[in-house]
């Protein structure tokens, strides 16, 4: 490897010290600032587990109850706190569970180091027990892996796991070492290992497109901005605001880039995409200049390509070359960080409001308000609908909470229907729409920002895949408070079978535990509600009450997520009903 | 429209830089029909030659892809007359010395390499299309053993000079350029 060479001779006698691998792990992980790591002991990995008993004071280990929970709150870790999220597993089947995690931080570009272990380098490729190729398993899935085979590596391989894992676009690393390194013993001096900064992706910033996009903007007659995570991630929410303030242009927001903006920001239009509004859906394909920022324009944001956006100049700002020109044919792209890029075009921008475009989202928003949002924010009779549940708990926590969801319903009607105040206060697993990860991200979260409370809003089907993590929940005594929005249902899939396959309703339906016993048995308060009437009542206890806490909200069963653009559809075809 | 596109890929020389490339090519299901690696000049750096048959604006895409790994320094998308290319070809055929006059003037270029009890091994170089000709001329003595090495492939003279001559050290990995692109529309 490229980076070896750094050792051993500049590393300077006198001062070194003798360390075993696994406490040069921690020692490495200690000057990245690690404070916690979510992990899961086990044969392959326990010389790092010894050595964490001697680095309690300084580095939290938080043991979860499936490795899947470790990388997901690694990711909720992550992406709550901005920090780099570390989880820590054994080889074979310790590993393989982290992979749904790893593939999900790979879309949603979350940086998180998994460390896994593995059998001894003399073993490698002999079947041992609990040897898997977790390097092979993993290379499409991470942005870099390295399988460590010697003590020595560790001093340049973990600072570069951590400064690929954050620069750039980050992403998911994972670093394989295996037993006999985490026994060696090395003599090291850490003052002179490389500093991380030294394996940061340099992107090269192609800045030479801000004129061409400011004369689109400014010339442009209905122009619309779309921001994406891009932008959370890069911290650029306040630059977001000025550069559409400036421009007076509408703003839509991707799924992961909501709270970007604060949803009653009177230039917010609403979210793009399959369950995105009506407004920003079919008048993408009337604007003449779409920005697009930090975004990707992922398959369920654009719908038909071929029919996507074919009156509009595409200006692309976003940090990852390989996205420009990859689903939409740009007008001008912008290689950079978003903030940096809107700092630059701000002052570039000069131009009126287009009052009459405007005019067009609100005819559009108020159509969708009396097709859907009276709707579902007013139910008839019966069971709340997840819409109003949604919305409740906007009013009960005032819009202040880090909202985790699972994937589904729910996650649409939270996206749709939560009065986002704050930035970055929406985590979800958007590219990857992994059901089971709202009770480990939201663990994660919890432990990342302690001075901010963490809403976990779950379906019935996504919280089974994971709800072991109550376990974990309840040991550390984490104030994640849980909303299961159950329906008895799997139901996207149900809405899909009755919308596309005749009703036909194959596997959707559940005969769920009494989850309220469920969180007894975990010793979590928890309370169920099914009356309208009594829901903002549930919540605010819930809300109010220090700890983890478990509401039940039995809703209606058969509710369905509306507007829809239908797979392969364009976005002009969004229904309504 | 499929059309053969050539990679020129240099990496850092690690182990799992070929399999995390060619994840690139399979999970499109693209076929890689050649694929040559081998050390450069310079110490520690690969030098990947590639050669798919693809739409050349997805090849274009895989282009900038295989650019954000973090072990890639340089690529050079191209398509394929902006390319100087060839193959070494070793071909064992049952030859009777009476022919071999013909085949050294149909092809100047190849050697005897050793002669045996199967026939006379010859080596050759050449394009694709040569050694496919080589290969017809010598199918009716009857061939006993054939190897192609794939592609190798190098810029055109005047192209690209001060880009590869300079050391690819002072390119930290990952550092997005934008590969080259040449030929694609």
């Amino acid at each position: 490897m490229s980076t070896a060479h750094i050792l051993p001779n500049e590393i300077s006698a006198p001062d070194a010290q003798e360390y075993t691998g696994s406490r040069l792990l921690l020692e490495l992980l200690k000057r990245e600032k690690v404070d916690t790591i979510f992990g899961y002991p086990g044969g392959a990995i326990m010389p790092v587990y010894d050595a964490l008993y001697d680095y309690r004071e300084d580095i939290q280990h938080i043991l979860v109850r499936h490795e899947q929970g470790a990388a997901h709150a690694a990711e909720g870790y992550a992406r709550a706190s901005g920090r780099v999220g570390v989880c820590l597993a054994t080889s074979g089947p310790g590993a393989t569970n982290l992979v749904t995690g790893i593939a999900d931080a790979m879309l949603d570009s979350v940086p998180i180091v998994c460390i896994t272990g593995q059998v001894a380098s003399s073993f490698l490729g002999t079947d041992a027990f609990q040897e898997t190729d977790i390097i092979g398993i993993t290379v499409p899935i991470t942005k870099w892996n390295y399988q460590v085979t010697s003590a020595e590596e560790l001093v340049s391989v973990i600072p570069k796991a951590f400064a690929v894992a954050r620069s750039g676009r980050p992403g998911p690393v994972l670093i394989d070492i295996t037993k006999n390194a985490q026994f060696e013993k090395v003599s090291v001096d850490l003052s002179q290992a490389p500093r991380g900064r030294s394996f940061e992706c340099e992107h090269i910033v192609e800045l030479s497109g801000l004129r061409d996009a400011a004369r689109l903007l400014n010339e442009a007659k209905r122009p619309l901005m779309f921001v994406g995570h891009g932008c959370l991630i890069s911290g650029a929410h306040e630059e977001v605001r000025v550069f559409a303030e400036k421009a007076d242009i509408p703003v839509t927001s991707t799924l992961l880039g909501l709270s970007t903006l604060p949803t009653e920001h009177p230039l917010h239009v609403g979210m793009l995409g399959m369950h995105g509004n009506y407004g920003p859906n079919v008048l993408t394909n009337k604007a003449d200049v779409i920005i697009a920022v930090g975004m990707r324009f992922d398959d369920r944001v654009t719908g038909k390509l071929s029919e996507y956006a074919r009156h509009a100049k595409i200006i692309h700002i976003d940090i990852d070359p390989a996205e420009l020109n990859k689903n939409v044919q740009i007008a001008v792209g912008i290689v950079c960080d978003a903030k940096q890029a809107l700092r630059a075009l701000t002052p570039l921008i000069k131009r009126e409001r287009s009052q009459e475009w405007f005019d067009e989202f609100t005819r559009c928003h108020e159509r969708e308000h009396e097709k859907v949002i009276s709707r579902d924010l007013a139910p008839r009779d019966g069971l709340p609908t997840m819409s109003k549940v949604i919305g409740d708990l906007g009013v009960v926590t005032k819009g202040e909470a880090i909202v985790v969801t699972d994937v589904g319903q729910h996650q649409m009607a939270a996206a749709r229907y939560y009065p986002f105040k704050k930035p970055n206060t929406l985590l979800t697993s958007g590219g990857l729409g992994t059901m089971g990860y709202a009770l480990p991200a939201a663990m994660g979260a919890a432990v990342g920002v302690p001075n901010q409370r963490v809403l976990a809003v779950i379906g019935d089907g996504g919280f089974q895949m994971t709800l072991q993590e109550l376990g974990t929940i309840a040991q550390w005594k984490l104030p994640v408070k849980i909303v299961i929005l159950n329906n008895n249902f799997l139901g996207m899939v149900r809405q899909w079978q009755q919308l596309f396959f005749d009703k036909r309703y194959s596997s959707v339906e559940m005969e769920n535990p009494d989850f309220l016993k469920l969180a007894e048995a975990y010793r979590i308060p928890s309370k169920q509600v099914s009356r309208c009437c009594d829901v903002q009542a549930v919540l605010t206890e819930m809300w109010e009450t220090p700890g983890p806490y478990l509401v039940e909200v039995v809703c209606e069963k058969e509710e369905n997520v509306f507007p829809m653009v239908p797979a392969g559809a364009s976005v002009a075809d969004i229904r309504l009903e | 429209m499929k059309q053969p596109v050539t990679f020129l890929v240099w990496t850092d020389n690690s182990p799992g830089v070929l399999l995390r490339l060619t994840t690139l090519f399979t999970r499109r299901k693209i076929n890689v029909e050649s694929l040559t690696v081998s050390a450069t000049e310079q110490e520690g750096i690969s030098r990947f030659t590639i050669a798919i048959s693809s739409d050349p604006v997805i090849a274009a895409t895989i282009g900038r892809q295989i650019e954000r790994m973090i072990e890639v320094r340089r690529v050079f998308v191209f398509a394929e007359p902006d390319i100087v290319h060839r193959e070494v070809a070793l071909v064992r055929a049952q030859l009777q010395p009476d022919d071999e006059g013909a085949l050294r003037e149909r092809f100047a270029d190849c050697k005897i390499v050793e002669r045996g009890s199967r026939g006379i091994l010859v080596q050759f170089t050449g394009t694709e299309g040569e050694i496919s000709s080589l290969l017809s001329h010598l199918e009716p003595h009857g061939i006993t053993e054939f190897v192609r090495s794939g592609r190798i492939a190098v810029t055109h003279a005047g192209e690209y000079d001060n880009d590869l001559t300079r050391s690819l050290h002072d390119l930290r990995p990952g550092a997005s350029e934008g590969p080259e692109v040449k030929g694609i529309p």
